[in-house]
């Protein structure tokens, strides 16, 4: 997420030289244990929650649009090119605005498949309004895929130590297998 | 202090809206296609269609009147969504899902043939499409485009200079998408859609909503408040639901007549009124006995909520020799026009002062966001006209928050502490 986060402040020819030595930089590096995560809910850019989760594995994937390039890439310019920038955008389908909302619950479970996770946690913003609502078949459709989900509620704003050890428990009962 | 005497508007009005839903089944079984829709859509080329409508919103408003809503938000957490989501937008929605039709008011509702909803909130968009998946019936989402330069006077430049109040862009994006869906009403039904029984039907309703304007200047101007808001609400909301039909444009003229006739007869809701309030934000659905709490013990009474004088102003739009551009002024910003600095506090703190108003109750709910958003700003804007705002933080169709033994002592007490008027 920070990797991709980033490319949201740098510039593109700077985000994907520094993008293209991190990955040179972790070539070489042995996976770490635990399982394979991933993190949906309410977009998030919090480096503590991604630190603390981390703590059961390694997040593999985070399908929300944040960090994402808004609009998405579109044709050059001509006389087509707004049409094509508007449905660009209205059809982002890992945000949790974006119609149809299968479509936006597709691309998050394809997202979790494809980076083979044997553990989804959701999490979501207190003021989320979007999101809840494709969350119970977000959650059947993982089940039906096989991979274990765990639902921590509403994070809170800033670093919250009783929330930090709640997390812990749960993600310690919630893994896949448990 | 004399007992109040209800319009009898007011059950005629209840009594059609029930007969008609209970019909609604049976007209469905005969063929009939229904629609369900959001509030602030333009139901009139349903109307002009043939197609009953019913609104989200009212439908929302009778389960909590009935008692449901604790059950159905219950059953809302059992199926797996939190509780923080919208409330007064989802609770038809979790009353479809739940599937146990026998438990809704009046029999329940049929299946809808089409659903309609615009893009107002971004939630609206999520609700209408588990309506779409359950029910399989076609979903027709209209845009919400915002303007860049509100003018905070919407109510006067609304009436005859929309189009450059909208913009031009936004009209020509609304009629459009509303061409989009007069072809879906068209393959919906089977039949042509008739523009002229349509421009018709929009004159009908010009005649409804100047009727209802006429109601809500004598109620304004009149010494003491005339009627009870639990009483101006289904007056005006049912027929707005049936907007343009021989029966709502008679209504509204009777329930206007009615009016006249209490105003010219000097009657009041309280005789010794010394406090007029607004009650600000939807209906207390679940318990509209509360608007009358404060009558007896601080001759205080709600002169004023919305739906009379919006009625008015929301919806009165001079035709241009276009109809469907006509509606497209009503619509374009409609719900933000009750929701959204800078529109809803300059139209508050107007109303306030036109209504003489001594204190502002402010329903604030926590968890339909589009509707509580501009709160703040009407609070503001109400302190600088001179009006006193008691915040209630409650929901309107979520009885199970509601402690109204604690607001009423809440507000009693703000009340207490006024300089208090001499009886008119």
């Amino acid at each position: 997420m920070r990797w991709r986060n980033a490319g949201r402040y740098l510039g593109a020819g700077e985000h994907a030289r520094l993008l293209e030595a991190g990955v040179a930089a972790s070539a070489g590096r042995t996976p770490r244990g635990g399982a394979r995560i991933g993190l949906v809910g309410s977009p998030t850019a919090d480096g503590w929650l991604y630190d603390l989760i981390e703590e059961a594995g390694t997040i593999v994937a985070d399908p929300h649009p944040y960090g994402l390039a808004w609009p998405p890439p579109v044709p050059p310019a001509g006389p087509t090119s707004l049409d094509a920038i508007l449905r660009a955008a209205t059809c982002n389908a890992l945000d949790p605005r974006s119609l149809p909302v299968a479509a936006h619950r597709r691309a998050v479970v394809d997202a979790c498949v494809a980076a083979r996770c044997d553990l989804v946690v959701f999490q979501l913003d207190e003021h989320d309004d979007c999101f809840g609502w494709d969350l119970p078949a977000i959650r059947d459709s993982l089940e039906e895929a096989g991979i274990a989900a765990v639902d921590l509620g509403f994070r809170p704003g800033w670093d919250d130590p009783d929330w930090r050890e709640q997390v812990r428990v749960q993600l310690r009962t919630a893994g896949p297998g448990r | 202090m004399t007992a109040y005497r209800p319009l009898s508007s007011t059950a005629l009005a209840g009594t059609y809206q029930r007969d008609w839903t209970k019909s609604l089944r049976a007209r469905i079984a005969g063929g009939e296609r229904f629609v369900f829709a959001n509030a602030d859509t333009p139901h009139e080329l349903f109307h002009a269609a043939g197609m009953p409508v019913v609104a989200n919103q009212w439908w929302s408003a009778l389960i909590a009147a009935k008692q449901l809503s604790g059950h159905y938000f219950d059953r809302m957490q059992e199926l797996g969504f939190h509780d923080r989501l919208a409330r007064y937008s989802s609770l038809p929605l979790i009353a479809l899902l739940d599937g146990d039709v026998s438990v809704q008011p009046w029999g329940g509702l049929p299946t809808p043939s089409l659903l309609c909803a615009r893009q107002s909130a971004d939630d609206h968009q999520r609700i209408f499409s588990l309506w779409a998946e359950k029910t399989g019936a076609p979903l027709f989402m209209f845009s919400a485009a915002g303007i860049p330069d509100p003018q905070p006077d919407w109510w006067v430049r609304q009436r005859h200079d929309w189009e450059a109040f909208n913009g031009s862009a936004r009209l020509d994006l609304m009629v459009a998408e509303m061409r989009e869906l007069i072809a879906l009403i068209e393959q919906t039904t089977g039949r042509p859609f008739d523009h002229d029984g349509f421009g018709a039907l929009m004159q009908a309703i010009h005649v409804q909503e100047t009727a209802f304007e006429e109601a809500n200047e004598a109620v304004a101007a009149a010494a003491r408040c005339p009627i009870r808001i639990a009483e101006q609400i289904p007056n005006v909301m049912i027929p707005q639901w049936h907007r343009g039909s021989e029966w709502a444009v008679a209504h509204a003229e009777r329930f206007r007549d009615e009016v006249l006739e209490r105003v010219a007869a000097g009657d009041a809701v309280c005789a010794d009124e010394r406090l007029r309030m607004m009650w600000i934000g939807a209906g207390l659905w679940f318990d509209t006995d509360f608007y009358a709490a404060f009558e007896e013990s601080h001759g205080a009474v709600f002169a004023w909520s919305m739906y009379l004088p919006f009625a008015a102003d929301g919806y009165i739009r001079h035709d241009k020799g276009d109809p469907l551009r006509t509606l497209a002024a009503r619509f374009a910003t409609m719900n933000e026009q009750l929701h959204q600095p800078p529109w809803v506090n300059a139209w508050l703190a107007h109303q306030a002062k036109k209504y003489r108003i001594d204190v502002a109750v402010m329903l604030v709910p926590r968890h339909d966001r589009f509707s509580g958003q501009g709160s703040l700003f009407a609070r503001r804007a109400l302190e600088e006209a001179g009006v006193r705002v008691i915040e209630i933080w409650a929901d309107m169709v979520d009885q199970r928050d509601w402690d109204r033994r604690a607001m009423y002592d809440l507000i009693a007490g703000e009340l207490d502490r006024l300089p208090v008027r001499r009886p008119a």
